[in-house]
């Protein structure tokens, strides 16, 4: 009978991004490892769920062996901010190990953890580092108990005691032949992948018994407020509730003439790509875009990854991001993943309620993208894509565009199939001056104007002019003065 | 910010305004270290306590050699004994300003190690007995 089936809560760990990885938090009462080289992030990850996890009602016992000195490990981990000295010698508790791991018997070591177990109670027991207590024990110490039965051991005492327990490890590979691996409900492991000159941490949950955990490498960082897991966000979980199409007044772009260009302005939830060389005037638009939202009333958020940090976006976008009609995000860390802008867009949508999107360029955001990660760069942000656009934002992404003059080109890498509409900035010379023309070559299910149309720009922005009628081979980059032909009447 | 050694050291300074003689001081001070082995050895282990001591007991003597005499391992079973050997062969008065000196390098040097708000909370279940002046308590696990 399912009503029979015992419920496991699932206690949130605290670290941003894992309980999603995680599958919906972490199992109580599970018995977990938690496994990498040193400098993989262990005891900080160890530390961050402790002391959000952590109540009186269920304290926590943090078993220190000689992997790190306790004061060194207290020194160190005060400096993030989830660490709070207050809670010490209440609902946290310190325990050293080193006196019994001295003795070099597992025995003494299992009896010390019972009797402080046994004395506080706890819901929550690390064990900081295993593999040293384990290396210490000696896995053939004549007279003691084997690694085997004291995994076991340990393991019955923390589920029977009801603790959910973290075991941390300084483990090399995965495949390392371990009875903890065995034992273990949960196992989690942190790395470092270096990449020519980068380095990107990443975590894998390879074990969690009893749910469904998102499987893969996924990219976490640590700043001074602790571990920020990057989890692939599940369209399903970020998606509208309803599941029909959009509907409403199209959204206008903010520059004369566009709107009716594009048949009407862009539909709701769309994707559009303007792509161009650089300063045709790509980002002008991405403002106009969000400016013209704000005028309406509508919140938008910024990924910018070609300004530099200091460098002014303009006196009407800073008024907007002042004034918290447009959101901002930080784009400037180092070897980024496309999860991490995922979810900091995610994050930023939701905070202010934005309905536009702009990502300014979707050339620079591959830049700044850690080297590992640029192969994968189309998938991962055809993903972004559909996920954005699935919570019912609309989203304009610029591209850089080199202007080849020998074929007909919209987009790089193909990134033209990842939108729903894409606009097309390019240079033409005509009479010795270099000028400037769009079109919009698509979008999606909607009439649109096939017209190429010169523009300038001024200090008010995008100014869309007429066509020029009477030349031809605009897209070739040298446009000729279409040649009259005489029409003789007949007869 | 909590001075850590303000709250240490009025039981001693009282005791030897109030005429004590060296082996009380002796006696108080091997009591306020048993305190603070119980209070800090489950956290950081005995090795931790008695390198932090140790290194007190070297920073303290620059100004009062004669507590250099402490200096014989046996912290690292929990015996404080030699410190009261130490204390009791001056006067109550240099006995007080010596172990002062000691308690200020042993707070100084835990604060600048853990943080003062941390340290001051590790060793708050010491200052409670030594306030209630009584040497007899003994804090050994």
């Amino acid at each position: 009978m399912n009503s029979a089936r015992v419920k496991i809560q699932r206690l949130r760990t605290g670290v941003p991004g894992l309980d999603e990885v995680l599958g919906g938090g972490l199992p109580e009462f599970s018995f977990n490892l938690l496994a990498g080289l040193p400098g993989s992030g262990k005891t900080t990850l160890a530390h961050q769920m402790m002391f959000a996890m952590a109540t009186p009602e269920r304290p926590a016992l943090y078993f220190t062996v000689i992997g790190e000195p306790p004061l060194k490990m207290l020194r160190y981990q005060q400096q993030f901010n989830f660490f709070d000295s207050e809670r010490v010698g209440e609902s946290i508790h310190f325990i050293s190990l080193a006196d019994e791991i001295a003795s070099g018997s597992l025995d003494a070591v299992l009896r010390k953890m019972v009797a402080e177990v046994q004395a506080r109670s706890p819901g929550l027991v690390f064990v900081d580092s295993f593999r040293s207590l384990v290396l210490s024990g000696g896995e053939e110490a004549a007279g003691f108990l084997s690694l085997q039965q004291f995994i076991q051991s340990l393991g019955t005492l923390m589920s029977t005691w009801q603790a959910t327990t973290f075991l941390l490890g300084e483990y090399a590979a995965e495949h390392e032949q371990n009875p903890v691996f065995t034992v273990a409900d949960g196992l989690i492991w942190l790395r470092q992948s270096v990449y020519r000159n980068s380095i990107v941490r990443q975590m894998e949950v390879m074990k969690m018994r009893g749910q469904p955990t998102q499987p893969g490498l996924h990219t976490f960082r640590i700043t001074e407020a602790g571990i920020h897991v990057f989890a692939p966000a599940l369209a399903s979980a970020h998606a509208r509730g309803d599941a029909t199409p959009l509907r409403g007044p199209r959204l206008k772009m903010g520059i004369a003439g566009l709107d009716e260009m594009m048949g009407g302005g862009l539909p709701h939830g769309f994707s559009v790509l303007v792509a161009g060389p650089s300063g045709s005037g790509k980002s002008i638009l991405a403002a106009a875009f969000l400016a013209e939202g704000a005028r309406e009333g509508q919140t938008g958020v910024l990924a910018a990854f070609e300004q530099r940090p200091n460098r002014s976006r303009g006196a009407a976008m800073t008024a907007l991001i002042e004034s918290g009609q447009v959101g901002v995000v930080d784009t400037r860390a180092v070897a980024l993943s496309v999860d991490e802008i995922s979810t900091l867009l995610l994050a930023e949508i939701r905070r202010i309620g934005a309905t536009r999107v702009v990502i300014d360029s979707m050339s620079g955001f591959e830049l700044a993208l850690a080297p590992a990660f640029r192969e994968d760069f189309r998938e991962a942000a055809a993903r972004m894509v559909a996920l954005l656009v699935g919570t019912g934002v609309t989203v304009l992404m610029t591209s850089e565009l080199e202007d080849r003059y020998s074929d007909l080109r919209f987009s790089p890498y193909g990134t033209a199939f990842l939108t729903d509409a894409i606009i097309v900035q390019r240079y033409i010379e005509v009479e010795s001056r270099l000028r400037r023309v769009l079109a919009v070559v698509k979008v999606r299910a909607s009439a649109h104007s096939d017209e190429l149309r010169l523009f300038h720009i001024d200090d008010d922005g995008i100014h869309i002019g007429g066509m020029l009628a009477e030349t031809e081979g605009l897209l070739g980059g040298q446009p000729t003065r279409r040649k009259r032909v005489a029409v003789r009447p007949d007869g | 910010m909590i001075d850590l050694t303000a709250r240490w050291q009025p039981p001693f300074s009282q005791r030897a305004a109030a005429g004590a003689d060296s082996a009380e001081i002796g006696a108080l001070a091997v009591a306020a270290w048993r305190g603070v082995d119980a209070a800090l050895s489950p956290i950081i282990g005995r090795g931790g306590v008695a390198a932090l001591y140790e290194r007190s007991l070297h920073l303290a003597s620059v100004r009062h050699p004669s507590l250099i005499g402490a200096l014989d391992g046996g912290v690292l079973t929990g015996d404080f004994a030699a410190i009261g050997r130490v204390l009791s062969a001056s006067s109550g008065a240099d006995a007080a300003v010596a172990h002062g000196a000691l308690l200020a390098s042993f707070c100084g040097l835990l604060a600048a190690l853990i943080g003062n708000p941390l340290a001051a909370r590790l060793l708050h279940p010491v200052w409670d007995p030594l306030q209630s002046g009584d040497p007899a308590k003994d804090h050994a696990s």
